[in-house]
């Protein structure tokens, strides 16, 4: 059984906002440690966020054909520059290596969003 | 037009990280917050390392057996004071004293504090003993959201005293952190 009309929208909205708070929390926590976990426990979201994933997914959604316009790449960019940063970050202390791991998980971030939204497209 | 459960329901949905957010800067920078840790030493848990120094626990306690201790203590960003409560037995010869470190630089090295100087004959008995290290005029290194002690007891480095061992039933941890509001 599909969830239809409105529900299904605001089911969507949900696991969008879910996930994507979720995510920052994740960073947050990752880039300042103990700035979200000596408050609030993110497993307790991260649960949240799966049941609304799983509702998320018997859902029905109206699929919007889009061509992919020059602000989209841009932002894709942006996200693969963005985890070098975070990666370099967090592999700081293996010296010459954390550049190479920073820079190839950039350019596949880069490349699998380009791929995945080629994909929407066609 | 959306109906107006919809509209409410999209409401709430937007608020929850908005209400997550500002949650977690009151927590973490307004309101002042006391955090207290208590190590059961004589539970199931062990919090001491290296194990190899700590006996098994035995009459809801264990025995340091060797010159140093280690313990993690989670402390919050932005906190001020950590007041560390020990119960244990101070079996030290006379003129030796128990230090209690906490880590100040990303080298080995600790802030020392003398918590227990023998100045009499051992009585064998149990002792509160606490003191209090102050993150910023001490300059802690505060890792990761963790902090390292160790306690010290020289003397068990000593041949002619291998076979001492120091009693521990706990050690209570309480960290004050200030905020925006006092």
């Amino acid at each position: 059984m599909k969830i239809k009309g409105h529900k299904a929208k605001l089911i969507n909205h949900l696991f969008q906002t879910l996930l994507v708070t979720y995510l920052i929390l994740l960073l947050l926590e990752q880039i300042f440690p103990g700035f979200v976990s000596t408050y609030l426990n993110i497993n307790y979201l991260l649960v949240l966020t799966i049941a609304a994933g799983i509702l998320d997914v018997f859902s029905e959604h109206e699929v919007i054909k889009q061509r992919i316009k020059r602000k989209d790449i841009l932002f894709i960019y942006v996200l693969g520059i963005l985890g070098t940063i975070i990666i370099k970050y967090k592999t700081i202390d293996l010296g010459y290596l954390s550049w190479i791991i920073s820079i190839i998980a950039g350019i596949l971030i880069i490349l699998l969003s380009h791929l995945i939204l080629e994909e929407d497209e066609k | 037009m959306k109906p107006r459960y919809q509209r409410l329901t999209e409401i709430a949905i937007i608020a929850i990280p908005i209400l997550l957010v500002l949650y977690l800067l009151t927590t973490n920078f307004i309101i002042p917050q006391e955090f207290n840790y208590y190590y059961n030493i004589g539970g199931e848990e062990n919090y001491l390392t290296p194990i190899d120094r700590i006996s098994e626990k035995y009459n809801n306690q264990r025995d340091m057996m060797s010159h140093m201790i280690y313990f993690d203590v989670d402390v919050p960003r932005g906190s001020k004071e950590i007041k560390i409560e020990t119960r244990l037995k101070p079996n030290l010869p006379t003129g030796e004293n128990l230090r209690l470190g906490a880590r100040d630089q990303e080298d080995w090295h600790y802030m020392w504090h003398t918590i227990y100087t023998q100045e009499e004959e051992n009585n064998g008995g149990w002792q509160i003993i606490s003191t209090t290290f102050k993150v910023k005029e001490e300059n802690l290194k505060i890792e990761n959201g963790k902090l390292s002690f160790v306690f010290y007891a020289q003397y068990l480095d000593k041949e002619e005293y291998k076979n001492y061992t120091i009693p521990i039933d706990y050690i209570n941890v309480t960290i004050y952190k200030p905020g925006l509001i006092k």
